[in-house]
C-alpha cells in the first residue's frame, strides 16, 4: 500500500472513528462496545459503529466491565462500578484516540473482564492549532458546533474545547435534546516532567427511546414516543434525563531515564436527574396505559364500536386536564418528580513503572471515595395546592420525620445517601523478547460501603439508620502471551480471572427504602481468549475465539407485579446466575486495488445462562422489619436452555469502498444482525408454573428470539486542503432502506399466576414484552475545518 | 472505477426495498373526524332521548351534541364509574357509564359538560337512562362502560354552574322526580337508634340508614359500602340532606359527599304516629299449610311512617297476659299500604310466591291457630286495634279462625278498641256464632299484601 493510500486509509478512519463517537452519542445508547486493541481493523470499525444500531455488546458484558480512566486516573463509580461514559459527547476533539484494550495496555493500567479504555489529553493528539466542526443530523440532536483550540504560551499549552448541540425534536416524537460542554487543560510539557491540571464540565438534556408492545407499534409508527405533554406553551418531554458533570483533575508525571511517575487527584461530580410524570388516586395519563388499548377491550364489549380504531395513541398527554384535576383536589393529583443521583467522586491515584529493553514492570494504585445521594424531587406541582408524601393506597408515610405536605422543590418518597470507599492497587508485568511478548497482571480491591437513610419510611423505623458493607477484597489476574512470526501475523492467548464482590447499589434488596441484604457470594469471571491477526499489503485478517464464564452472584430488577390476592411494585433478587459464552469472531479486509477495498466483519456467540440459585420476590410491607424473608419465593427447579441477552448473537458486516486520489472516498456497507434474545422473566420458569400452564394448553414459553435485522450503511468524504490546514466533510447515511425492527427488550413478570398468565394470551396480549426498534434511516453530516492560524 | 466495484455496487442497492412510508400515503383518509367543542350545535334533550317504555330498551343515539349538569360526584368514593347529568333546563337525568374512576378531577360536580352521542347507545326504561356503549354478552343486549380514551374525545366540560337542588319539605314530593334528581331534603335527620354509629355498618357492604323528617315521613339513605365518609359518626342532629334521587327504591337518595349531611340544629320531634288509622286487616291459619299462617296489618294513612314503638301482641287462647308481644320498631309501613307478618318466610314465600315483610316465629301473632286474640298497641302503649275477647278463648266464638281466615271488611278504615264481628269476615272449621263454616286452603283463599278500603 503507498504512502498515499496509507494517509487517506488513515483520514477516513480517523474520521471514521469520529463519526463511530458521532454515532454513538447520537444513537442514545447508555453502553456501547469498546473493546479490542485500536488496531483499526473492520470488526472494530463494524463492532464499534456499523452494528450499533443494533445495539452490540461484545459477549454482552456491558461498561461496569470496562475499566475507564482519563489519563492515569480510574474514573468508575465505585458505587456501581458504571460510567455516565458517552455523556462527554462535544468533546471529540479531547477524548478521540483511546487506547482501547481487551489485554495489555502499553499505559500498565488495570483492566477487567473487558478490557480497559484510556482516554489521555495529550496535546500531542491535536494535529491542528484550532478545529471548528459543524454538523447536521436527524438523531438526538440535529446540530452541533464544536471549536478546539491550541495555544502554546511559551513552556506552557492550554488546550481548550467547547460545544453546542441541541435539537427542537431529535428522531423520536418530541424529544428535545439540549448539550453543551467545555474543557479546558493548562499543561507543561517537558521532556522529563509534565504537569497537567484540567477542568471539564458538561450538561447534556435528553430523552431516552421507549420500548413499547408490539400492538403499540403497530398502532403507531416507528418514532413514536408517548411520554410528551402540551400546553399553552408547547410540546414538552415528560421523561426527560438531565446530566451534569465536572470533572477537575491535576496530575504530575516525572521521568528518570528507565523510570516513571505520576500522580494526581481528581475530583469528579456526576448529576443525574430523570424526570417523570407522576399520579396517585387520578387516571393514568398516559395513553399506552393497558387500559387504554385495543387488547384490554378485546375480550370485552367494544369490538363491534368504531371506538377501537382511534385510540389517540399519537397525541401527548393534555397538560391543562391534569391541571384541572389537581385544581379540582386538595392536594396533587399529578406531578412532575425527578428521580436524582448526585453522586461526587474524589480520588488519589498514582503509578509507577520501570521499562527496561525487552521488560517493563508497572505499579498504580488510587485511593477513591464517593458519595452519592439519592433522591425524589417534586419539580412541578402542575397547578396543585401540594403533594402528599405518603403511599395513599396503602396509606403509608414516606417520611415520618417532616409533614406530609410538600412543594415544589422538595424532597418525596425517598432520601438515602451511598458511601463508599476503596483502595486498588494493580502489578504489571510485560516481558518481550523478539517473538514473543508476555504481561501479566495482578489486581486487587479492597472496598466497603455504608448506606444512610436520610427519610425515615414508616415500615422500616425500628431499623438503623445506617448500613455498612463491610469491607470486601476483590482480586484479578491477567495474563497474556503474544506471539509474533516474521512480523507479518501475530496470536495472543489471554487468561482472566476475577472476583468481585457486589457493589454497594447491589449488595441492598431495596435502596431505596431498606437496609435488608441477603449478603450473596462474590460475582466471579473466567475468561480465556485466542486471537490471531496476519497481515499482507493488500490483505488483513483477523480471527478470535473466547470462551467466557461468568458468575453473578446478585442482580436486583424492579416490576409490578400481581398475584391473586395482591399487586406491588416488587424486587426481584436473582442470585447466581451463571453464564457460559464461547464466542468466535473474524474480519478481513482485501484492497482489490489501490483504490478499492473489500472488507468484512463477523460474531458469532453461543452462549448458555444456567437457572439461578434463587429467584425471590421482595414486596414492600413491614413483614419485612425483622427478617430478610421474602414474601414470594419461586422455585427454579427445572433446569433450562436459556440465552443471555445483551445484544446479537451473530452479526456480520460486509463492505466495499473506493477511495479516489483526489482525496475522497465512499463506501458502502451492508451488515446483518440476529440472534437477539428478550430477558428471561423468572417468575414464570419455575416447573409448577410450566405445568400449570400446560393444563390450559400452552405447551411452548421459551425465550423469544427476535428476527434477524438487515441494513446499509453509505458513508462519503472528502478533503481539501487549503493554504492553513484542511477543510473535511463527511457524511453518512444509515440504514438507507428504512429498515425497522425490535432490537432488544423486555417480557413482562407482571402476571404470576398460572391461569391469569394463560388467559392472557388467548386474545393480543394485554401485558407483552416491550421492544426497542432501531433507528430508521438517518443521516449525518459533518463538516471540520483544522488550522494552525487565522 | 472498474467493473467488479460497479457491480457490486449495484448488487447493494439492488436489495433496497421500497420506502414503506409511501405505500401509506395513498390510504389517508380525506373525511375530517368531528371534534367536540364548546361552540358546536346543541340538541335538545327531547328530540334526542328514546321514548319511555316499560322494559329496558336498547337505542343507538343519533349524532348530535347535547349539554347538561353534573350532579353526581365521585371525589369521596360515591358514583363509582359513573356520570350523573342533568338537563339544563329541565327535569330530566342521565347516567353515562365510564370505565375510568376519578372522573370528578376532571368533571365535578356543577360542571357544565357537552356530550357527544355519536356511536353510543341509551338504555331506557321509563325515566331510567343510562349511556354507554352498545354489546351484547351471550346473545344478550348489554351496555358497556365508555373507555376512558373515548371518553375524553365525548364528554368536554364547558364551564361550571352553581348547583340549584331542589328543595324538598314533603318527602312524598320525591316520587314526581325523575331518579338522579339533586335534591336538599330540609328539616331532616337520622333516626334515633342509628345516631352515632359508623356511617356504613360493614366496610365495602352496600346498605342503607333511615331518615326522617319532623313531620314523621321517613327516606332511605343508600350507601354503596366504599365511600370515603364510611367510618364517620353518624350526627344527632337535623338540618339537610343533599342528594340524588335513586332509581332502585322508591324514596331513597345517595349523598356523594359527607359534607352534603349538614345536621346542625336541634333534633325535632316528628308527631306521634299513636293516633296512625292502622289495624289488623288479616289473620291467616291454612288448613293445608300450618306453616303458611300470616297477620297483615294496614296503614290507611296516605303517608308512609315508622313503626317505632308499636307492638303487636298474642294473648294465647283465653290467656289474660300477653303470650308473645312483637316489637314493630324495625319496620316502616308504607302509605295505604300492607304489612305482611308470617310465621315462617321460607314457607310462606314458596306458598303464596313473594317474601313477606318481616317473619315473627313461635308464638307470635302470626303463628296461631284461630283460637288466639291479637291486639295493636301504639308507642303510647295505648289499644289501638284487637281482634277477639282477651280472657276468651276463640273456639266456637265469633272470632274462631282456625283453619280459615279472618278478613277485615272494606268499610273499616281505621282501629277499633272494640271487637266488632261485624267489621270481620271470619272462616273456619266449625262455622259457630256468625263465622263461616268454610276451611281456607293456601294460597288461593288468602290475599296477602292486598287490602281493600273502600
Amino acid at each position: 500500500m503507498n504512502k498515499k493510500a496509507l494517509i487517506l486509509l488513515c483520514l477516513i478512519t480517523t474520521i471514521g472513528l469520529w463519526a463511530q463517537d458521532e454515532e454513538v452519542d447520537l444513537l442514545f445508547t447508555d453502553e456501547y462496545a469498546r473493546v479490542l486493541h485500536a488496531t483499526q481493523s473492520p470488526f472494530e470499525r463494524s463492532a464499534q459503529f456499523d452494528w450499533s444500531l443494533g445495539w452490540f455488546r461484545y459477549r454482552g458484558l456491558g461498561p461496569e466491565h470496562t475499566a475507564y480512566f482519563v489519563n492515569g486516573a480510574k474514573v468508575n463509580s465505585i458505587l456501581d462500578k458504571r460510567i455516565d461514559w458517552n455523556r462527554w459527547g462535544g468533546l471529540n476533539d479531547i477524548t478521540r484516540y483511546p487506547e482501547t484494550s481487551l489485554y495489555a495496555n502499553a499505559s500498565l493500567l488495570p483492566s477487567q473482564v473487558s478490557g480497559a479504555q484510556i482516554i489521555r489529553t495529550d496535546t500531542e493528539k491535536q494535529r491542528s492549532n484550532y478545529r471548528l466542526t459543524t454538523s447536521l443530523a436527524d438523531r438526538s440532536y440535529s446540530s452541533r458546533i464544536m471549536l478546539t483550540a491550541l495555544h502554546n504560551m511559551g513552556k506552557v499549552n492550554i488546550l481548550s474545547s467547547g460545544s453546542l448541540r441541541s435539537a427542537q425534536s431529535g428522531y423520536y416524537t418530541a424529544t428535545p435534546y439540549a448539550g453543551r460542554s467545555g474543557f479546558i487543560q493548562l499543561s507543561l510539557d517537558q521532556p522529563s516532567f509534565s504537569v497537567k491540571v484540567l477542568a471539564m464540565n458538561t450538561f447534556t438534556s435528553r430523552v431516552s427511546p421507549e420500548a413499547q408492545t408490539r400492538e403499540v407499534w403497530g398502532l403507531t409508527n416507528e418514532r413514536y414516543n408517548s411520554s410528551w405533554g402540551y400546553d399553552q406553551s408547547g410540546a414538552r418531554p415528560l421523561k426527560p434525563r438531565l446530566h451534569k458533570h465536572q470533572f477537575y483533575q491535576v496530575e504530575l508525571a516525572r521521568n528518570f531515564n528507565q523510570l516513571k511517575m505520576s500522580a494526581g487527584a481528581f475530583n469528579y461530580f456526576q448529576r443525574f436527574e430523570r424526570q417523570n410524570l407522576s399520579y396517585q388516586l387520578a387516571p393514568n395519563p398516559f395513553a399506552t396505559y393497558y387500559r387504554y388499548l385495543p387488547s384490554f377491550y378485546a375480550s370485552r364489549p367494544f369490538v363491534q364500536s368504531r371506538i377501537l380504531q382511534n385510540n389517540g395513541l399519537e397525541k401527548g398527554v393534555d397538560l391543562d386536564r391534569l391541571r384541572e384535576a389537581n385544581a379540582n383536589s386538595e392536594f396533587a393529583r399529578y406531578g412532575l418528580l425527578s428521580d436524582v443521583r448526585d453522586s461526587r467522586q474524589r480520588a488519589a491515584y498514582f503509578s509507577l513503572s520501570l521499562e527496561r529493553l525487552t521488560s517493563r514492570i508497572g505499579f498504580w494504585g488510587q485511593y477513591t471515595e464517593e458519595t452519592a445521594y439519592h433522591f425524589q424531587r417534586l419539580d412541578d406541582l402542575l397547578g396543585a395546592r401540594h403533594y402528599l408524601n405518603i403511599d395513599l393506597y396503602d396509606g403509608v408515610e414516606y417520611d415520618l420525620n417532616n409533614e406530609p405536605e410538600k412543594y415544589e422543590g422538595d424532597t418525596i418518597n425517598y432520601h438515602y445517601a451511598l458511601s463508599a470507599r476503596s483502595l486498588e492497587l494493580a502489578l504489571n508485568y510485560q516481558k518481550s523478547s523478539k517473538h514473543f511478548e508476555f504481561s501479566a497482571q495482578l489486581y486487587t480491591r479492597n472496598s466497603g460501603a455504608l448506606r444512610r437513610a436520610l427519610s425515615r419510611h414508616e415500615f422500616y423505623q425500628l431499623e438503623p439508620e445506617t448500613s455498612s458493607l463491610p469491607p470486601a477484597i476483590d482480586a484479578a489476574l491477567s495474563m497474556v502471551l503474544e506471539y509474533f512470526k516474521s512480523g507479518n501475523s501475530e496470536w495472543r492467548l489471554r487468561g482472566y480471572l476475577e472476583r468481585a464482590h457486589q457493589t454497594a447499589e447491589a449488595h441492598f434488596i431495596n435502596t431505596r427504602y431498606s437496609h435488608l441484604s441477603d449478603r450473596p457470594n462474590a460475582d466471579a469471571f473466567a475468561d480465556i481468549a485466542l486471537h490471531y491477526f496476519y497481515k499482507q499489503p493488500q490483505f488483513m485478517a483477523m480471527l478470535q475465539s473466547s470462551l467466557l464464564s461468568h458468575y453473578d452472584a446478585v442482580s436486583n430488577t424492579y416490576f409490578f407485579a400481581e398475584a391473586v390476592d395482591w399487586q406491588e411494585l416488587v424486587t426481584q433478587r436473582v442470585r447466581g446466575a451463571r453464564l457460559m459464552a464461547i464466542e468466535i469472531s473474524g474480519s478481513l479486509q482485501y484492497e482489490l486495488s489501490t483504490e478499492i477495498s473489500l472488507e468484512g466483519a463477523f460474531y458469532l456467540l453461543y452462549d448458555r445462562l444456567q437457572t439461578p440459585e434463587s429467584v425471590r420476590l421482595y414486596l414492600p410491607n413491614n413483614n419485612d422489619l425483622a427478617t430478610d424473608s421474602p414474601i414470594y419465593k419461586i422455585d427454579l427447579d427445572r433446569q433450562g436452555h436459556f440465552y443471555g441477552s445483551s445484544g446479537p448473537h451473530r452479526a456480520m458486516s460486509l463492505g466495499l469502498s473506493y477511495r479516489s486520489q483526489n482525496y475522497w472516498s465512499i463506501s458502502l456497507k451492508s451488515n446483518y444482525l440476529s440472534h437477539t434474545y428478550i430477558p428471561v422473566s423468572w417468575p414464570q420458569q419455575s416447573e409448577k408454573f410450566r405445568q400449570e400452564l400446560k393444563s390450559y394448553g400452552i405447551q411452548d414459553v421459551s425465550q423469544e428470539r427476535l428476527d434477524g435485522l438487515f441494513y446499509l450503511q453509505f458513508l462519503l468524504s472528502k478533503s481539501w486542503r487549503t493554504p492553513n490546514g484542511y477543510l473535511q466533510l463527511f457524511a453518512s447515511l444509515s440504514n438507507i432502506t428504512n429498515t425497522v425492527k425490535p432490537i432488544a427488550g423486555y417480557a413482562s413478570s407482571r402476571l404470576l399466576s398460572p391461569r391469569d398468565f394463560a388467559a392472557n394470551q388467548v386474545y393480543q396480549p394485554v401485558f407483552a414484552t416491550k421492544y426497542w426498534q432501531n433507528v430508521g434511516r438517518n443521516y449525518f453530516i459533518n463538516l471540520s475545518y483544522s488550522f494552525n492560524s487565522i | 472505477m472498474n467493473r467488479s466495484f460497479i457491480l457490486f455496487f449495484s448488487f447493494l442497492l439492488f436489495s433496497c426495498k421500497p420506502d414503506p412510508e409511501l405505500a401509506d400515503v395513498t390510504n389517508e383518509i380525506d373525511t375530517v373526524p368531528f371534534t367536540l367543542s364548546c361552540e358546536a350545535a346543541i340538541s335538545d334533550w327531547q328530540d334526542v332521548l328514546p321514548p319511555s317504555s316499560a322494559s329496558w330498551e336498547y337505542t343507538l343515539a343519533n349524532q348530535s351534541v347535547i349539554s347538561g349538569i353534573v350532579v353526581s360526584s365521585d371525589a369521596e368514593g360515591a358514583f363509582y364509574r359513573s356520570l350523573i347529568i342533568a338537563e339544563e333546563s329541565g327535569s330530566k337525568t342521565l347516567e353515562l357509564l365510564l370505565d375510568q374512576p376519578d372522573t370528578a378531577l376532571n368533571y365535578p360536580r356543577g360542571s357544565r359538560v357537552l356530550v357527544d352521542l355519536s356511536s353510543l347507545s341509551f338504555k331506557r326504561k321509563q325515566e331510567q337512562i343510562q349511556v354507554g356503549v352498545y354489546s351484547e354478552s351471550f346473545g344478550n343486549d348489554a351496555l358497556a362502560p365508555i373507555p376512558p380514551a373515548e371518553m375524553t374525545q365525548k364528554l368536554l366540560r364547558c364551564g361550571s354552574v352553581e348547583l340549584r337542588p331542589i328543595e324538598i319539605e314533603d318527602l312524598s314530593t320525591l316520587e314526581a322526580l325523575w331518579p338522579n334528581t339533586l335534591v336538599k331534603l330540609n328539616a331532616v335527620m337520622f333516626r334515633q337508634a342509628e345516631v352515632g354509629v359508623p356511617f356504613v355498618s360493614g366496610a365495602k357492604e352496600s346498605g342503607l340508614r333511615i331518615i326522617e323528617n319532623c313531620q314523621g315521613q321517613e327516606l332511605n339513605l343508600l350507601y354503596t359500602g366504599y365511600e370515603d365518609f364510611a367510618l364517620e359518626l353518624i350526627p344527632e342532629g337535623s338540618g339537610s340532606i343533599t342528594g340524588l334521587t335513586m332509581t332502585t327504591n322508591s324514596g331513597s337518595i345517595q349523598v356523594a359527599h359527607w359534607s352534603d349531611i349538614d345536621l346542625r340544629n336541634q333534633r325535632c320531634t316528628p308527631p306521634s304516629t299513636d293516633n296512625a288509622a292502622l289495624f289488623i286487616s288479616e289473620i291467616a291459619d291454612p288448613d293445608n299449610e300450618a306453616k303458611a299462617r300470616f297477620i297483615e296489618l294496614y296503614n290507611n294513612e296516605p303517608y308512609a311512617f315508622s313503626l317505632e314503638g308499636w307492638s303487636l301482641l298474642r294473648y294465647t287462647n283465653d290467656s289474660v297476659e300477653v303470650s308473645h308481644a312483637l316489637d314493630l320498631s324495625s319496620v316502616t309501613i308504607e302509605a295505604q299500604s300492607t304489612l305482611v307478618i308470617a310465621a315462617d318466610a321460607t314457607i310462606f314465600e314458596s306458598v303464596y310466591g313473594f317474601a313477606p315483610h318481616l317473619e315473627a316465629k313461635s308464638n307470635s301473632a302470626a303463628n296461631s291457630n284461630g283460637d288466639d286474640n291479637m291486639a295493636l298497641v301504639n308507642p303510647s302503649g295505648e289499644l289501638v286495634d284487637i281482634f277477639g275477647v282477651i280472657g276468651v278463648d276463640g273456639t266456637g266464638t265469633a272470632h274462631e279462625f282456625e283453619d280459615g281466615r279472618a278478613l277485615r271488611k272494606p268499610f273499616v278504615k281505621r282501629g277499633n278498641s272494640v271487637f266488632e264481628p261485624s267489621e270481620w269476615i271470619i272462616t273456619n272449621d266449625t262455622g259457630g256464632e256468625g263465622t263461616i263454616k268454610q276451611p281456607a286452603i293456601a294460597p288461593d283463599d288468602f290475599t296477602p299484601n292486598e287490602h281493600l278500603v273502600e
